[in-house]
């Protein structure tokens, strides 16, 4: 059995106010504390500053405004990055609809047959005809041939 | 964060539809600008024959297509040039009493659309009609009819 007295130190007074102690120890040192002025001072300490910590505490939690004032930050910031990719989008979707319409009405593709000289129709009651199409340097001429039976006019 | 979102979705309902209806007016314009105006018409009557006396310097614009023909002369005989508007009809009297008659009837996309019609005066039986699409400023030839010792060309040239 332990019959080791237990002194009055600011370690024990510490594990007394944790309770950190057994029953027997608590006894003995609340014995010791009620006889000693500085012993009860120090404890009446630790409880000031375990009030202290615990009112801090609390205090951190965010109150509402906070908390809704840092979610809109982080909206908005989300947004204006979502905001930048779809007027990049957009731009581009722009572009392509130009670039398409450029095409469908300046593009390469008409003007190329757009150059060619065309020979919608041909009715002939002459003998008969030919239509020949003698290249040029931008593409085809036309020449329509006739054959002509008839009397010389002169 | 409104205003760039809006502005965004501005340039979309409006920036396209924009350059749709600009380009679309450019085009009507352009060919509002062209159409309903007729053309003018150069027309170039060439003797044809085997004489061997070579080709008109003043035709060697068409020189290379009239080498496709079995001719060793080409002569020109006249050079008309009639101004027409579009749906108007303008009757000539060519060499070898053949008559013309030339209709233009506005543009088909950018050529000029031109009815053409050859016929000797003396027999009504024959003819040829046709209609060309012609790029502004273009030459077609028809050929054929009997002039003199040889045939009688005839080179169109249409201009807007």
């Amino acid at each position: 059995m332990d019959n080791k007295k237990l002194a009055l130190t600011e370690e024990n007074i510490c594990r007394y106010y944790d309770g950190q102690m057994d029953k027997k120890e608590r006894e003995e040192l609340e014995a010791l504390i009620s006889a000693s002025p500085e012993a009860r001072a120090l404890l009446e300490k630790y409880s000031t500053v375990s009030r202290m910590m615990g009112a801090l505490g609390t205090e951190c939690i965010p109150d509402e405004f906070t908390a809704h004032r840092n979610w809109e930050a982080i909206s908005s910031a989300l947004e204006k990055k979502k905001g930048r990719s779809y007027r990049r989008l957009s731009y581009w979707v722009t572009l392509a609809a130009a670039a398409i319409i450029l095409i469908f009405l300046y593009g390469p593709l008409p003007r190329a047959s757009a150059n060619e000289l065309v020979v919608e129709s041909i009715d002939c009651t002459y003998s008969s005809f030919m239509l020949l199409k003698p290249e040029t340097g931008s593409g085809h001429t036309i020449i329509i041939w006739i054959e002509d039976n008839g009397d010389k006019n002169h | 964060m409104i205003n760039n979102c809006l502005i965004g979705k501005l340039t979309q309902i409006f920036f396209i539809p924009a350059i749709l209806a600009f380009l679309s007016l450019n085009s009507a314009l352009g060919q509002s600008d062209k159409a309903g105006k007729g053309c003018e018409i150069t027309i170039r009557e060439i003797a044809a024959d085997n004489s061997g006396k070579g080709t008109d310097p003043e035709l060697k614009d068409i020189k290379k297509d009239l080498s496709k023909l079995a001719y060793s002369t080409f002569r020109l005989e006249q050079t008309l040039q009639v101004s027409l508007r579009d749906g108007e009809t303008k009757t000539l009297e060519l060499p070898g009493k053949n008559r013309l008659e030339l209709t233009p009837e506005g543009l088909e996309g950018e050529k000029i659309r031109l009815r053409v019609k050859l016929s000797p005066e003396s027999d009504k039986e024959k003819a040829l009609e046709t209609i060309l699409r012609i790029p502004d400023g273009d030459t077609f030839l028809i050929v054929g009819p009997s002039y003199k010792d040889g045939v009688l060309i005839v080179a169109f040239t249409a201009k807007r």
